[in-house]
């Protein structure tokens, strides 16, 4: 699903090239379930922008779905990653304006589905994580958990084939983080492929493989 | 889509009420101010557009080779039916008029009113439309009067007025009743029924009552002073219609009026907005602009309000480029917010205007039309203005946020922002520079006024007040007018009495030319009829000679400086005793010679002008009385007391000179208030921008304060962080301003003969109140951030 062929990114500070990734080469296939680790700037973030195209890498080769993604148009890029990508962030990134129902409902407007589906996808979704009688509630009338559900059910609405999250737990307490892990293990096993960055080994350990990031070089 | 991108606008209005109200009001003050100068502007374009046949409809001028030669707005009496009669290819009807005052009475109610006895075919050639009576008959009886709804009122509490009489008086003190035969319905300004100044005639008299008044007869073709409309053929052009009117001056009149005067045909369309220099364009034009900028002044308030607003919001964009929204639709989500906000504005907008426009009617002295008062096409081009506004508006804050890149703007950095920072500095500096010279345009627009009104006159205005007379016209007449004007001045309240033709008031009585004995060249002079008491009346001086006396010789004359200088005598004493003629038969004898004064509006030079007596001329008008400093409203009831005594019958209308000055100079004191709401306006609407953009600036910058405190700022030294900033922008505005605002008001203050030195005063207190202003401002509105506990706002991150 994914081959990345020696990519490297990097950034100029003060005329000193910086690397943030170095030399990374991974394939990682359909269905798989992912954990990145690594210490703080090690480049897990940027690793997971570059797969999740919201970042470019600077060299080297990028294929999603076989499709080289550097090579493809802006209007391409924008329809593959639409389809297929679904994000999960640390700090939830709901939009405070929207309730529950809505905030959910946002990446299915931009996916131009229609009134009748939207609504049919959106009650689908609140009834798996449990929140129909949340739905008219703003975020912050919400605990941390739960607006990462949210979160999580913002980014799988719209049926997509790879789910990335970044510390999807970093905010959580340990208990809630455990919730989480399950539902993206439950996921998972309903045919979602999902790379998650993290710092614990207890999270990292639902995943089905781990990549360990150290100054933007894969390890082992 | 559209239902969510306006569901998200209306819940951020909400949820930033603060900053979104500030928004608002000041945006919906600056939609108002256009509102209500539209109104204006629109009611003054109406003016004559009501006249039946408007686009034929004409008023014959005259151009005198001189300026002062003659009257310019009136023609010869009988021009206009002669036209008629010879050319009726070219004219289809006409309508003359002889505006006299003169005392009405019903009952008890004695007015002084301003009549019309003109042709019959009034009615008729404008289409006024009557409540009462029929057109074809309402001037068929000499004696008869169509009056208006409004003077109907007046005498009779009622509208309904048909076959009731008034009583009219002539100017030899004789009564005759005319029988009400029409009521017109109200009708607004026109050239027609008001020609100079302001008022409208209530009382319109068919042609024949013109001997009972012993007016100049409309045949007569050395009366020049007759206002005549012309209604043209189709297709008739103005240049066919000048030449006609040349030749019959030629064939019938004294040849000095073909060869001093050019008969010109103007369009009564444009005639409002045309006549005295345009001045009403003028006006029109100025308040336009002034209004344009407040708009422009709020217009930007807007925009910089909500980039800096919508850059709190970046980290939304973020997230919603991560769920897929592609800038297209970002774009659309901002634009539809500034649709909301603008369409928000409007509504408010309307509202203030529907609940000022009394205020503004009463500035502006006009009649404002309500809402429902506008044509329907103006609601629509309002609809598409605010779409415009709107999406133009959106189109920056859209942009430039929409195309940040997504990473950045999760994490909110607003790296890009900056550059922006630079245009929001240029805009508020605009908008600094626009208020500046609002200011400066009131200190000299309000300092040249009070010059009007000062010691400059070169009389004493004070405590004078002018009382219109009764009229007899004749030797006996004036002496029966002495003998009350001895018994005025004998009450207490009053120190000194003087009968006239004319006051201050820039309204002589007509002008003659003299020729001093032994020279040839003429000098063309104002000519006032007085007693001797007018100088002291009004605090003249004498430079040389002495004033009109008691018992002198009717030839003496008194003249001033200026037109002793015009006659060649270089110190005023040199005229004493000298000669002046007006005509091979008439000599006068120059007694003195009195100080320069503003006889007429200081937009004028002053020009040559004499005192001649009353035993010369017997004519009068006005009683111009000097009261005792004391209780004003006393003094005028016992004036009044008086006066009914003096003259049963006679209305007792007085007028102080101040407001007789107000008269004259109303242009410039509609300006002068139009200039104090602009001030306010373009104050309120700047001081709201800072609001708007210090609150944004302050929550953006809640970590940066936190840390400084943590440092050892001072709250003051946070507060200066702000205010430095528009500081240092102000003072940029005024470098600009300054240079601007000093060559406009040079150039408004040149249209005045007699105008104040443009000194530095104005601009340093308009640059010192507009700082001073916003430095309080900022300070109240920091206070509370940088006092604030700095383990609050550094906890929020």
């Amino acid at each position: 699903m994914i081959a990345l062929n020696h990519i490297y990114k990097y950034v100029n500070q003060g005329g000193t090239r910086v690397f943030l990734l170095r030399d990374i080469s991974l394939n990682i296939a359909q269905g798989e379930f992912i954990s990145i680790m690594g210490p703080s700037g090690s480049g897990k973030t940027t690793l997971l922008n570059v797969m999740g195209m919201l970042d470019e890498a600077d060299e080297g080769e990028y294929l999603f779905l076989d499709q080289p993604v550097k090579a493809l148009k802006e209007k391409q890029r924008s329809a593959l990653y639409k389809q297929h990508i679904g994000f999960v962030f640390q700090a939830y990134h709901l939009i405070d304006e929207l309730t529950v129902y809505e905030n959910i409902e946002t990446p299915l407007l931009y996916k131009d589905y229609k009134s009748s589906e939207r609504s049919a996808m959106v009650c689908e979704m609140l009834d798996k994580f449990n929140m129909v009688a949340k739905k008219d509630l703003f975020p912050h009338q919400l605990s941390g958990g739960q607006q990462q559900l949210v979160g999580i059910a913002r980014a799988i609405v719209s049926k997509p084939t790879l789910l990335l999250a970044d510390e999807p737990t970093g905010n959580l307490n340990s208990q809630q983080g455990q919730e989480i892990m399950e539902l993206f293990k439950k996921l998972n096993s309903e045919g979602l492929t999902i790379i998650q960055v993290t710092h614990s080994e207890k999270n990292a350990a639902y995943g089905s493989r781990i990549i360990n990031l150290s100054d933007g070089r894969i390890e082992n | 889509m559209f239902q969510a991108y306006f569901k998200i606008a209306w819940r951020n209005l909400w949820r930033h009420k603060g900053i979104s109200a500030i928004n608002l009001i000041g945006f919906s003050l600056g939609i108002m101010f256009t509102f209500v100068i539209g109104a204006y502007i629109w009611n003054e374009f109406q003016v004559n557009r009501k006249l039946k046949n408007i686009d034929r409809q004409f008023i014959i001028q005259s151009e005198w080779k001189e300026e002062g030669m003659g009257p310019e707005i009136t023609t010869l009496a009988p021009l206009a039916k002669e036209l008629g009669r010879t050319y009726p290819q070219l004219v289809s009807d006409y309508y003359r008029w002889d505006g006299i005052t003169a005392s009405v009475s019903k009952g008890d109610a004695h007015f002084r009113e301003e009549l019309q006895i003109g042709d019959p075919s009034f009615l008729k050639m404008f289409g006024f439309p009557l409540k009462e009576g029929d057109v074809a008959n309402a001037f068929r009886d000499p004696f008869s009067a169509v009056i208006t709804a409004e003077a109907a009122t007046r005498y009779f509490g009622k509208e309904q007025a048909l076959g009731q009489t008034l009583s009219i008086e002539n100017f030899s003190g004789e009564r005759k009743e005319f029988r009400v035969s029409a009521v017109m319905e109200a009708m607004p300004y026109n050239s027609v029924t008001g020609l100079a100044g302001e008022g409208q005639a209530q009382i319109y008299l068919s042609e024949p009552a013109i001997a009972f008044f012993g007016r100049a007869r409309f045949d007569d073709w050395s009366n020049a002073v007759i206002p005549a409309y012309i209604t043209l053929e189709e297709g008739v052009t103005v240049a066919e219609m000048e030449q006609a009117a040349k030749a019959l001056i030629r064939k019938h009149a004294h040849p000095y009026f073909s060869e001093n005067m050019k008969p010109s045909v103007v369009p009564l369309k444009s005639y409002y907005l045309d006549s005295h220099q345009g001045v009403v364009r003028n006006m029109l034009y100025t308040l336009f602009f002034v209004s344009q900028f407040i708009l422009l002044m709020a217009l930007i308030n807007f925009i910089n309000i909500s980039v800096s607003a919508s850059t709190r919001r970046i980290r939304e964009i973020g997230v919603r480029k991560v769920l897929g929204g592609v800038k297209k639709q970002l774009v659309g989500q901002f634009l539809a917010e500034s649709v909301v906000m603008v369409f928000l504005s409007v509504v408010l907008a309307l509202l203030m205007y529907q609940v000022s426009r009394p205020f503004f009617s009463g500035i502006l002295d006009r009649p404002l039309a309500g809402l429902g008062g506008f044509p329907l096409y103006f609601f629509v081009l309002l609809f598409i203005g605010l779409i415009v506004v709107g999406i133009l508006t959106g189109l920056f804050p859209a942009f430039v946020l929409s195309s940040f890149k997504t990473i950045d703007s999760l994490k909110g950095k607003l790296n890009s922002v900056s550059k922006n920072i630079w245009l929001r500095k240029v805009l508020v500096g605009l908008q600094f520079s626009i208020a500046m010279i609002v200011l400066v345009g009131v200190f000299v627009i309000s300092g040249q006024v009070s010059l009007f009104f000062g010691s400059s006159l070169g009389y004493n205005k004070d405590l004078v007040v002018s009382v219109g007379t009764p009229r007899y016209w004749s030797p006996e007449g004036v002496e029966r007018m002495k003998t009350a004007r001895n018994e005025l001045k004998k009450l207490a309240q009053v120190s000194e009495a003087s009968i006239s033709y004319a006051i201050p008031d820039g309204k002589t009585g007509g002008s003659r030319q003299m020729v001093r004995a032994g020279s040839e060249i003429p000098v063309l002079m104002n000519v006032v009829e007085a007693d001797e008491n007018y100088a002291a009346t009004y605090g003249m001086h004498m430079s040389a000679g002495s004033f009109l006396k008691s018992n002198q010789d009717p030839a003496a004359i008194v003249i001033n400086e200026t037109a002793a200088r015009a006659f060649g005598w270089s110190e005023p004493a040199q005229a004493i005793g000298m000669q002046l003629r007006p005509s091979e038969e008439e000599t006068f004898v120059i007694a003195g010679v009195v100080s320069d004064f503003h006889f007429a509006s200081m937009k004028e030079e002053i020009r040559p002008l004499c005192f001649i007596s009353l035993d010369a001329a017997p004519r009068y008008r006005f009683m111009s009385l000097k009261l005792n400093p004391g209780d004003l409203s006393k003094s005028i009831h016992a004036l009044e007391a008086r006066w009914a005594e003096l003259f049963p019958g006679a209305p007792f209308e007085c007028k102080f000179m101040d407001e007789s000055l107000a008269t004259m100079y109303r242009t410039e004191l509609r300006l002068e208030k139009a200039s104090y709401t602009a001030a306010a306006l373009s104050i309120i609407v700047v001081l709201l921008g800072i609001v708007g953009l210090v609150s944004v600036s302050i929550q953006k910058r809640m970590k940066e304060i936190g840390i400084r405190k943590v440092l050892g700022s001072s709250s003051l030294s946070i507060s200066a962080l702000f205010i430095r900033d528009f500081l240092v922008t102000g003072l940029v505005a005024a470098l600009i301003a300054c240079p601007l605002a000093f060559y406009l008001f040079r150039d408004w203050l040149n249209d005045y003969s007699y105008r104040i030195t443009l000194s530095v005063q104005p601009f340093m207190m308009a640059i010192s109140i507009l700082l001073c202003l916003v430095t309080i401002l900022i300070l109240i509105q920091t206070y509370k951030a940088a006092v604030a506990n700095p383990v609050k706002s550094l906890r929020t991150e």
